[in-house]
């Protein structure tokens, strides 16, 4: 967990599904709670959600657009983008040396 | 739902309550997810993300011509505690008269000029109303309950307790005003202090006059006096404000 999002505490996970939910265009609420579940196998709390939301919005990884109806979409800033493939290499670093030390593993 | 949304704190839910009452229409919360809620209620007290007001329209700001006529107004109630100062010092020195209870003092050549203060001051309630934004609901109370009590105090100047009730209702100005960040805190504190002193005054010819008439006149006056700086903290408030 990045310097950015592991300040986020137990909302630092959630975060980071907001974001990815994120990467491939702007989402609101529901269909970000519904999209997380899909590709994370968990549900996510509508409490949890807005609780990281609200902390993502105020430190300017994502932004508000206009409301449709009642339901207000959001979007990926840059700082969010950065911020998510920072994330997602430091991931990829921690899989590949999980895997190579796996497949090393004479068991 | 309702219930538990009213959990989170006002700056929140003026911020968040709309979308999230969306989300929960399209999925009825299971019981886990009433429990996430109060959760994030708590959170949102314990960590708010929200600033107060954030998403809240700015108040407006107030028209060039009616901070304009709210310093008018403001001259208005420095020249009303001016004219106050004369009428209690007319009505000081007005002819001692007796009646079946003994000697009293007659100040009602001062009626006219009370009259006129309270009209002037009057004018200084009315341009708090106008300086005073909506939101600063005690300001606006204590202006519009002063108004009136004035009005009948000045009338009926022997009847103490509509002075006590214009007293409270500066206080509650002063207090809300500063509360709500209009009035200085200088100026709040003069009213305070001026309010307490009458309060005291009233008091010591509660406890020491026994029914004495022309001392109880005379000590009016005083109390008449000690209520100057209220006034002119009220005028003064007026005045100073930027435009």
């Amino acid at each position: 967990m990045n310097h950015a999002l592991g300040e986020l505490g137990r909302f630092a996970e959630p975060a980071v599904y907001i974001l990815v939910s994120l990467a491939d265009g702007p989402k609101h609420g529901y269909a970000i709670m519904t999209d997380v579940e899909a590709f994370s196998g968990s549900p996510m709390g509508p409490g949890t959600l807005y609780g990281a939301l609200a902390r993502l919005e105020r430190r300017g990884l994502i932004e508000a657009l206009e409301p449709d109806d009642r339901r207000r979409p959001y979007r990926l800033t840059a700082l969010g983008v950065t911020t998510l493939q920072a994330q997602l290499d430091q991931l990829r670093g921690f899989v590949r040396t999980g895997l190579t030390r796996l497949e090393g593993n004479p068991r | 739902m309702s219930r538990l949304l009213s959990l989170y704190p006002r700056s929140w839910r003026d911020r968040y309550e709309l979308e999230f009452r969306a989300l929960i229409d399209q999925r009825p919360p299971s019981l886990a997810n009433r429990f996430d809620v109060v959760r994030g209620a708590l959170d949102a007290h314990l960590h708010p993300q929200v600033r107060r007001g954030a998403d809240r329209a700015p108040e407006p700001s107030r028209p060039e011509a009616d901070l304009r006529v709210a310093r008018r107004l403001g001259l208005g109630a420095i020249a009303g505690a001016a004219v106050w100062v004369v009428a209690f010092a007319v009505a000081s020195v007005g002819p001692i008269r007796y009646d079946g209870d003994g000697a009293y003092r007659d100040g009602s050549s001062a009626l006219l000029l009370l009259i006129l203060a309270a009209g002037l001051l009057t004018a200084g309630l009315v341009g708090q109303f106008i300086l005073l934004p909506a939101t600063a609901r005690l300001a606006r109370l204590g202006a519009g309950a002063a108004i009136p009590f004035l009005i009948l105090w000045a009338l009926a100047p022997w009847l103490w307790w509509f002075g006590l009730l214009v007293l409270l209702g500066l206080l509650a100005l002063a207090v809300g005003g500063r509360l709500s960040g209009i009035w200085p805190t200088r100026y709040t504190l003069t009213v305070v202090l001026a309010c307490a002193a009458v309060v005291a005054v009233v008091a010591f010819g509660f406890a020491t006059l026994e029914g004495d008439r022309l001392a109880g006149a005379e000590l009016l006056g005083y109390a008449g006096a000690a209520l100057v700086p209220a006034w002119l903290g009220v005028g003064a408030t007026l005045i100073q404000r930027p435009g």
